[in-house]
């Protein structure tokens, strides 16, 4: 019991590295992926658009206008230059399009008119373009036979409201699983950030000066504490493990409920044993508190950039995608993306994130097995 | 005296692993592992080549038009190729669904286009747009066939209107993370400065003590120790540019002299709040180390190290916030460099920044002046 104690005061006091942790993984998947309701219908991308109309006299103009507004999120900034500029480059619109003045009467006339946009370059923007330029070709091949602005605009918009009827072929709640699957992945961070930092410092305490000294020539033999301690801290990270998947319960909701949900939650459990191990691995090799900071932050920072955490691993260059196949992580990761696309449990499905967990588990027994060698070689060099 | 405090300042920081390792190494790991994740990152949005597939059948083959258009828009020499389309059957298409190897099928029934998609997303809007277009402009030409035949000839010479892009070049968020990162390295240089000023404190250390009741003068031992931490900072500094320039090939833009001048400014900021925190905090090391990394990282956060939108809503919501936070004026001044052709912002950020230091070195000054002891 006094072990227990010891090891809650141990963690009692640096609870806050929990906290801060737990706090940027809430953070960051509220506010990354917002999932939307579920819609079993398809949805179009809507890019962010910035549009400035200065020839609100002509019919074209105003058209076009509402031609862009019903395709595309309209975002309302201040008509400042410096606003719109770090507005197109921290991606809060895709596209800026200025109508110049004259520019209805212009086209109706056959001339060239100019109009002035800025573009992020991405996809989003490329579509908002697609979709401007499919406006100004069909007024223009319309220009041919329409005598009047009226009856031009009328024949575009009639045109343009036509739909190709689009069949989804998921039943997946596929935002809801985004958001999930961002979660479990940032998981990673939070995750060998605490298991580490928590059980190595609680750890180096027992080790440590007069505590050693006091547990030495004590009635306890150091089996039972050694017992002891791997139980408070399996324990620990089994609370851990719990507590951020009550966390996303509350912050995911629906998806969680769902035959993907538990698939999450049985893969972070794995992971977590397999983090367990490797914490208590490190336990054993390192030796020094300011040390331990800077192994915790450079494994779990790295490999969180690496396997996929922060930045989706398809986006990650070949190389390091290559490279992260040496982290569990990336295994882990791997099969949340797996998890994500999972239509149905049939086992030709679930087969290969089987496999992944698999490893992962691999990788918890290589742990345990230098873990053992190293404690026994520390028993005989201290006998 | 100075240049002998001097050379053991140095020696004592340098002694230090751990502050040599969050002042000097963790900038450089946190450059590459910004470098090999981010280094992608903007490429995967971009617009690429879509996979789709078309139910090639007796429908399929009568229509020329929607043939010819696909042929168009999957072209592989054509540098507006926007589809890499297969021509399969139905069953096939909805195992390449199934599978993933596809956005969706086009199929056509009674001439009119029918869309199946894997899911909701931009490749699927992208492979409804197009489709949309070409069934627009089939009834567009079946129109002005009926209305005035002599006009068709004239749809291929049609007046454009020229769409001109005036975005800037300089268009790639993730510099920001760079810059968000040099802002950590000058400021976690405020561990260094509290570092040197902490061994010159009577109540922090006994070399403090032993310093107090010298008679060397008290402002020769604080300048010399202050600009032995100012020259560890700017080593660290000139690594990590260094670093990134000649192995992550991060292109700072063509005024690096300015880069380099709100770095250094940066830095004597970063040397003012450590010293500041060593002064006018009275608590031990360890606090004063964890009030300077705190202030850092959530300085850093702010100016948008871990994901650039909080700079933006932290810029347009709450604008004093980053108008005071060292890290974001030294990102700010170096975004405004490498994205502003003007300098009007740049220098707004390095007033803003010198009035801070000149602050903090001030009360500093006070708080170090000040400082007498009856015992200790």
């Amino acid at each position: 019991m006094t072990i227990y104690k010891a090891f809650l005061r141990v963690l009692s006091r640096n609870a806050w590295i929990l906290i801060m942790y737990s706090a940027i993984l809430i953070f960051f998947s509220i506010f990354s992926v917002q999932a939307n309701d579920v819609n079993l219908n398809f949805e179009a991308t809507r890019p962010d658009l910035y549009l400035t109309n200065n020839d609100e006299g002509s019919e074209l103009s105003h058209s076009l206008v509402k031609y862009l507004t019903a395709h595309n999120n309209i975002i309302e900034l201040p008509d400042e230059n410096d606003a719109l500029n770090d507005a197109l480059f921290y991606r809060r619109v895709n596209y800026i399009i200025t109508i110049p003045d004259g520019f209805g009467a212009d086209f109706l006339a056959g001339r060239e008119p100019t109009l002035i946009v800025q573009s992020t370059g991405d996809y989003n923007a490329a579509f908002a373009e697609m979709m401007l330029q499919r406006y100004l070709n069909t007024a223009q091949s319309y220009r041919l036979i329409d005598k009047s602005e009226t009856e031009l605009v009328r024949d575009v918009e009639r045109t343009l409201a036509m739909e190709v009827p689009t069949e989804l072929a998921t039943k997946r709640d596929v935002s809801g699983l985004e958001q999930a699957a961002f979660y479990y992945n940032f998981l990673n961070y939070p995750l060998i950030v605490g298991c580490i930092f928590m059980i190595c410092t609680v750890m180096l305490s027992f080790r440590e000066g007069k505590v050693a000294r006091r547990i030495a020539v004590s009635g306890t033999r150091p089996e039972q504490v050694n017992r002891v301690l791997l139980l408070a801290n399996s324990l620990f990270a089994f609370l851990l493990w719990l507590v951020y998947v009550g966390i996303s319960f509350l912050v995911i909701g629906r998806v969680m409920w769902s035959m993907q949900g538990l698939w999450f939650i049985l893969n972070s459990f794995v992971f977590a044993f397999c983090v367990t191990t490797l914490a208590l691995l490190l336990a054993n090799i390192v030796h020094n508190r300011n040390a331990l900071n800077g192994l915790t932050n450079v494994i779990g920072l790295g490999s969180s950039f690496l396997c996929g955490a922060f930045v989706p691993l398809v986006w990650l260059p070949e190389t390091v995608r290559l490279i992260a196949h040496v982290f569990p992580s990336y295994w882990y990761i791997d099969a949340n993306e797996k998890i994500k696309a999972l239509e149905t449990c049939t086992w030709d499905h679930v087969v290969p994130i089987l496999f992944n967990m698999a490893i992962v588990l691999a990788f918890a027994l290589v742990f345990v097995l230098v873990t053992n060698l190293l404690s026994r070689h520390a028993r005989r060099r201290a006998a | 005296m100075f240049w002998h405090n001097f050379k053991y300042t140095l020696k004592i920081i340098l002694r230090d692993y751990a502050l040599v390792f969050w002042t000097l190494a963790f900038p450089l790991i946190m450059a590459t592992l910004f470098n090999l994740a981010f280094s992608n990152i903007e490429n995967g949005e971009r617009l690429k080549v879509i996979d789709v597939a078309v139910i090639d059948d007796g429908e399929w083959q009568a229509n020329k038009p929607f043939q010819e258009a696909f042929r168009e828009l999957s072209r592989e020499d054509s540098p507006d190729r926007l589809f890499d389309t297969r021509y399969v059957s139905r069953e096939e298409a909805n195992q390449l669904l199934a599978d993933e190897d596809i956005a969706g099928f086009l199929q056509l029934k009674s001439g009119h286009p029918e869309l199946t998609v894997a899911e909701s997303g931009i490749n699927a809007t992208i492979l409804k747009s197009a489709i949309e277009e070409i069934a627009t402009q089939s009834q567009v030409i079946r129109e002005i066939a009926q209305k005035d035949p002599t006009k068709l000839a004239q749809l291929g010479t049609l007046p454009t209107v020229e769409i001109e892009d005036q975005s800037s070049e300089h268009l790639s968020y993730t510099m920001i993370e760079y810059y968000t990162l040099i802002a950590m390295t000058c400021l976690y240089g405020g561990m260094i400065g509290m570092a040197a000023i902490n061994q010159l404190l009577a109540n922090m250390s006994t070399s403090g003590r032993r310093i107090a009741v010298s008679p060397s003068p008290k402002w020769k031992l604080i300048i010399s120790g202050l600009l032995a931490s100012y020259l560890v900072q700017l080593v660290g500094l000139a690594l990590l540019f260094v670093y990134t320039i000649t192995i992550l090939h991060v292109d700072y833009g063509p005024h690096f002299g300015l880069v380099a001048t709100l770095s250094l400014l940066g830095s004597l900021a970063g040397l003012a709040i450590g010293v500041a925190v060593a002064s006018l905090v009275r608590s031990n090391a360890n606090a004063k180390v964890g009030i300077i990394i705190a202030v850092t990282m959530f300085g850093c956060f702010l100016a948008g190290m871990m994901g650039i939108t909080m700079k933006y809503i932290v810029d347009t919501n709450l604008p004093i916030l980053n108008r005071l936070n060292p890290a974001n004026l030294i990102t700010d001044g170096l975004y405004a460099l490498y994205y502003y052709p003007t300098f009007d912002r740049f220098w707004g950020d390095v007033s803003v920044l010198t009035g801070i230091t000149i602050v903090l070195i001030g009360f500093s000054i006070w708080s170090l002046r000040k400082e007498q002891y009856d015992n200790l």
